[in-house]
């Protein structure tokens, strides 16, 4: 009999518990933001839409191997001039080939960000764009090669 | 309700000096009148009903940190008659095996007894008469049965969408309703043996003059203890979270308005909200005092004063509203055995305990 009671008294005080709580939430800001008219500010390492510079490429085939689900592919020719790039270190290199193909499909893009730690030269990179979505599947492969 | 219509026929043929009025018989008054009453209710309840949908949204997203609707109209506001009009122009969609009569009545049923909760509520007083569709000496029986009511159409719908689902709905708010029944009925009880009569419009005079006054605070603390078994119990009969396991949606998906769409889903979505607002002016009337001002006078002068108790009124009913709203989003659903152990173990009992020990206060004094 004991229980009873302290059961529906404990009951009651608990839906009250629970109404203080929601009540705190009622009258305080929302978090979320009207998204396309206003939108959050993005962390710094955020991983959006993989992005390629071919002027940096100096097509070693590192991200290519180093891709889990083989969505980039690289090509290049030997170049006639020889350019320099500078390495993510503060060296120069010699930038032998012309790159030729540089296909990102973010259909297939996981965002692990293993291309990104390999290269040398930051011709690959995580941007912050996150609106990709399109109207056919082969708009999603990026060529970033110039033609 | 006689000298009412007499007084507006006087009203109508003075103001418009149309004598040949004055030959129609009474009756077609009161037909005239009926349909005029009902469709003020009518428009107030579907008014009432987008409202408080729009009202459910934003409370619900602000206790969870959201925004609600806010893109129709300035914060949303106008969200409601979109919605409207999305059900309005939506496809009717009769399942092919569904008793077709049975489910096409149904949400007429439903929303023909909620409405006619309506018409016993007593909202204010002009003169000392009643300002009420009809001043029932019966008023509480009468809110009783209606509320009851309401399950047949249910169990109707649910049987006639030849689903499972609606099936099981139906038959859990079929067991649901008739158990939530009893306490309510007992709870009223209470009331009328304080008040000494059904009807509701006395019952609104006696609580007159400061909140003390009210029912909820007349034989303390048991009129409260009788307060919150009819809230409960209201709530449970409404189909409110956290009572609503015949709408479950993790279980049952819709439960018994899973088949129905369009405007027929429409009715069965109004009436929700309507019986919320009806069960909110019960509350209102029986415990929290009327249109009553929590003063013991009113701060109008004397032709105001209907104002006044409009806004008490509606302020209260209002307040119940948003009451059961929080409520709605603070607490889980019930288990359905959980549901009837708490009906028959602890707001019966309680209810009755409730009738004894206030019978014998009367009694004492």
């Amino acid at each position: 009999m004991t229980t009873y009671f302290k059961n529906i008294i404990v009951g009651l005080w608990t839906v009250l518990v629970g109404m203080r709580v929601t009540l705190k939430y009622l009258i305080s800001k929302p978090v979320t933001v009207q998204y396309p008219d206003e939108r959050c500010d993005l962390p710094e390492r955020f991983r959006g839409m993989v992005k390629g510079d071919p002027d940096k490429c100096i097509t070693c085939m590192y991200c290519v191997n180093v891709c889990p689900v083989s969505c980039i592919a690289l090509d290049g020719v030997k170049s006639d001039l020889p350019k320099k790039v500078v390495n993510l270190e503060g060296k120069e290199i010699k930038k032998l080939k012309d790159v030729t193909k540089f296909d990102i499909d973010i259909s297939r893009c996981i965002q692990c960000g293993f291309c990104v730690e390999n290269c040398p030269t930051g011709a690959i990179y995580l941007s912050h764009d996150y609106e990709n979505s399109t109207c056919s599947r082969e708009d999603l492969v990026y060529h970033w090669a110039k033609k | 309700m006689q000298e009412l219509i007499i007084w507006i026929q006087k009203f109508v043929i003075e103001t418009t000096g149309w004598g040949f009025l004055k030959t129609l018989p009474i009756e077609l008054w009161y037909i005239l009148f009926m349909f005029v009453f009902g469709g003020v209710v009518l428009g107030v309840v579907m008014f009432f009903a987008g409202v408080a949908s729009y009202a459910e949204r934003k409370v619900a997203g602000h206790i969870q940190s959201r925004m609600g609707p806010m893109r129709v109209g300035p914060h949303g506001l106008l969200q409601f008659m979109a919605d409207g009009i999305k059900l309005v122009m939506k496809e009717d969609l009769i399942p092919a095996k569904a008793d077709r009569f049975l489910f096409k009545a149904a949400p007429y049923v439903l929303f023909a007894g909620t409405l006619a909760l309506f018409a016993a509520i007593p909202y204010n007083q002009l003169f000392g008469k009643p300002l009420a569709i009809t001043n029932l000496n019966i008023g509480l029986l009468y809110v009783l049965a209606m509320s009851g009511f309401v399950v047949v159409s249910i169990l109707m719908a649910g049987w006639a969408s030849s689903n499972k689902w609606s099936l099981l709905g139906g038959m859990r708010s079929a067991a649901q309703i008739i158990s939530y029944e009893v306490p309510v009925a007992v709870s009223f009880l209470a009331i009328i043996m304080i008040a000494g009569t059904m009807n509701m419009f006395d019952i609104v005079s006696m609580q007159e003059g400061g909140i003390w006054n009210w029912l909820i605070f007349r034989y303390p603390p048991f009129t409260c203890f009788v307060f919150l078994v009819y809230y409960v119990a209201a709530m449970a009969e409404v189909n409110r979270t956290p009572f609503d396991i015949p709408e479950a949606e993790s279980e049952l998906v819709a439960g018994f308005h899973t088949e129905y769409s369009g405007m027929r889903f429409a009715f069965f979505f109004m009436s929700e909200y309507a019986n919320m607002l009806a069960v909110s002016a019960i509350a209102t009337v029986l415990f929290w005092g009327g249109w009553h001002s929590v003063l013991p006078f009113s701060i109008l002068p004397e032709p105001w004063v209907v104002l006044e108790g409009m806004g008490w009124f509606a302020g209260k009913t209002l307040f119940s509203v948003f009451l059961m709203m929080w409520l709605r989003w603070t607490l889980p659903r019930y288990r359905v055995d959980q549901l009837m152990k708490l009906c028959w173990k602890v707001l019966l009992p309680i209810a009755f305990a409730n009738v004894i020990a206030i019978g014998i206060w009367i009694a004492l004094t």
